[in-house]
């Protein structure tokens, strides 16, 4: 009895990131381009298939994902690359108009045009799971579709599956990438959905892509290509206890019960290691010690923050390939007491590690990691100023009230972030010997139990 | 969108779903938990001890769930019969097979909280 993860990208940032991911974790469970098994290790790499695939009456292991879009630029290229074969033809859903980088369109307009079909895909994917466990969403914040209509998404989906786990995985705009000016805007708008909406976030910020792509990286003029291979194989990475036998955080709800201690704080930031240059594979294999000192080193995170600036509420870690357990945690006790000062002390044993057999693809052993950190506040900062800088002036503003939006929405989005910022500052301060009173109940604002909508 | 009269019909489908799938999901982690055993049991028998500790932890995370969703169970079941009971004058709700797929759902799911 599986618990199967219903999977859906939207947008052309989540399509080419959805893409990815189904192409790196497919080469892990053996799954080639035609949907076959050719796999070496069946035990291990079918065991759990169905939480991503459906098997179909004639063998092949079909992707259980929706591919969404309001163009069909993307979604054209994806059917007709070397993995379109791979997905089931009609949970292609796409429209002509566009979202022109206007979440208004993504969410109120053009989006909600499409949504119907695209809900009808999710709910025949979702009916025919045994069990269901939840959503996944690749998209990114950034755009008008992904952020939108993806967010709208999410919203429908909530409304019909309250009791099922939502998570996504977020790409968070930078300047440094791509340089369309109302990002700011349809980023925290998105945010603000996903503060209510989602149960897990998976915060992917192309700001720290792209410095980790100069820094360690040594590509000066990062590509989409190079972002999206690290996204790649880090969603592998913190996929990878879904996905294979005797892991811990196994499903989407045992990881949220793991990784989130505050309902409303359930962004995470990611990391992966080792790093090594699509271009320049190294050929030098990385010893436990140095994966792990890798993996916690804020150069590595995928979020760009600085995780000495904040404390760790709690984080997961997976050791993957041929690595010794007893060497595994004897590091890990060694890094958790050297680093204590970055834990919060009032959860203890806030850190998961777990060790899985079947390799990354491309390497002989490597590590993933999910911080629950509160230092990831300084991204929703970022966001939140240069939010404010344009919208004390309401510059661009017409577009999005062109679609039929209030400038209400606008300003209880920017306060909902701001208020999650002040919540993760909250934890950065408490210790174990405060008194409970000083905490005001406010981190319960907005969480209602789903159950009683 | 569906209109008014529409909605409690919507909400008591939704609503059905709900304890059906959790029903489901608490079948799912009892085999599971059954599994869960049965490796660590092989795993004590066998020479190899370096994945015992582990296997335990998963043990123990699958077992931790079962409480959690029998809770919302529970609470899902109770939300339901809250709905059917402002609605048993609901003339739109009567005789319909929404009806009797959400009484069913209570008193199949009802079984398992129980036990």
């Amino acid at each position: 009895m599986t618990r199967s993860i219903v999977s859906l990208q939207a947008g052309q940032c989540g399509n080419q990131v959805g893409a990815n991911f189904w192409e790196g974790i497919s080469a892990e469970h053996g799954i080639d381009a035609e949907g076959a098994f050719a796999g070496d290790k069946p035990d291990q790499q079918l065991e759990r298939i169905s939480v991503y695939y459906n098997e179909s009456s004639n063998g092949r292991y079909v992707p259980r994902a929706a591919m969404v879009d309001l163009e069909p630029g993307v979604i054209d290229f994806i059917k007709n690359s070397s993995k379109g074969r791979l997905f089931r033809p009609d949970n292609f859903v796409y429209g002509q108009s566009g979202a022109g980088n206007n979440w208004a369109k993504g969410h109120y307009t053009e989006g909600a045009e499409l949504v119907e079909m695209c809900l009808d895909v999710i709910r025949r994917e979702a009916e025919t799971c045994d069990v269901l466990q939840g959503f996944q969403v690749t998209h990114s914040l950034g755009g008008g579709t992904g952020s939108g209509m993806g967010t709208l998404l999410v919203s429908k989906i909530r409304e019909e599956y309250p009791d099922r786990m939502m998570c996504t995985y977020s790409v968070l705009p930078s300047p440094k990438v791509s340089n369309t000016v109302v990002e700011p805007y349809n980023c925290t708008l998105s945010i603000h959905q996903l503060v209510e909406n989602a149960d897990a976030v998976f915060a992917i910020d192309n700001e720290a892509l792209f410095n980790i792509c100069q820094r360690s990286l040594n590509v000066d003029q990062p590509s989409y290509t190079h972002l999206n291979r690290l996204i790649s194989s880090v969603m592998s990475g913190i996929t990878c206890s879904l996905r294979f036998p005797g892991q811990l955080n196994a499903d989407l709800r045992k990881l949220a019960v793991n990784l989130i201690p505050f309902p409303r704080l359930h962004f995470f930031a990611v990391g992966h290691a080792p790093l090594a240059s699509p271009d320049s594979h190294s050929y030098r294999s990385l010893t436990v010690p140095e994966l792990a000192g890798q993996m916690f080193d804020r150069n590595n995170m995928m979020a760009e923050v600085d995780p000495r600036e904040g404390r760790y509420l709690t984080a997961a870690v997976y050791f993957r390939g041929k690595v010794s357990t007893k060497e595994v945690e004897d590091e890990m006790a060694l890094m958790q007491s050297k680093n204590s000062a970055y834990f919060v002390e009032w959860i203890p044993h806030n850190i998961k590690t777990s060790v899985c057999d079947i390799p990354a693809k491309g390497e002989k052993i490597s590590s993933a990691f999910i911080g629950n950190t509160t230092a990831i506040q300084s991204i929703f900062l970022r966001v939140g100023d240069q939010f404010r800088s344009m919208f004390k002036r309401k510059a661009f503003l017409h577009w999005y009230k062109g679609e039929g939006m209030d400038e209400l929405e606008f300003t209880e989005a920017e306060s909902n972030m701001a208020d999650l910022v002040s919540e993760y500052q909250q934890y950065t301060d408490a210790t174990a010997e405060q008194p409970e009173e000083e905490f005001v109940d406010d981190y319960t604002n907005g969480v209602e139990d789903v159950e009683e909508e | 969108m569906a209109s008014i009269s529409e909605a409690p019909l919507r909400t008591l489908k939704i609503k059905t779903a709900v304890v059906e799938r959790i029903s489901k999901e608490l079948d799912s982690y009892y085999a599971e938990l059954e599994d869960n055993k049965k490796t660590v049991e092989e795993i004590r028998r066998s020479d190899d001890h370096s994945k015992l500790k582990q296997m335990e932890n998963v043990l123990g995370e699958t077992q931790c769930m079962i409480p959690d969703t029998m809770t919302r169970l529970t609470n899902a079941i109770d939300d339901l019969s809250a709905l059917l009971d402002s609605n048993s004058t609901n003339e739109l709700l009567a005789g319909t097979p929404e009806l009797d797929r959400a009484t069913a759902a209570i008193s199949n799911a009802s079984k398992k909280v129980e036990s």
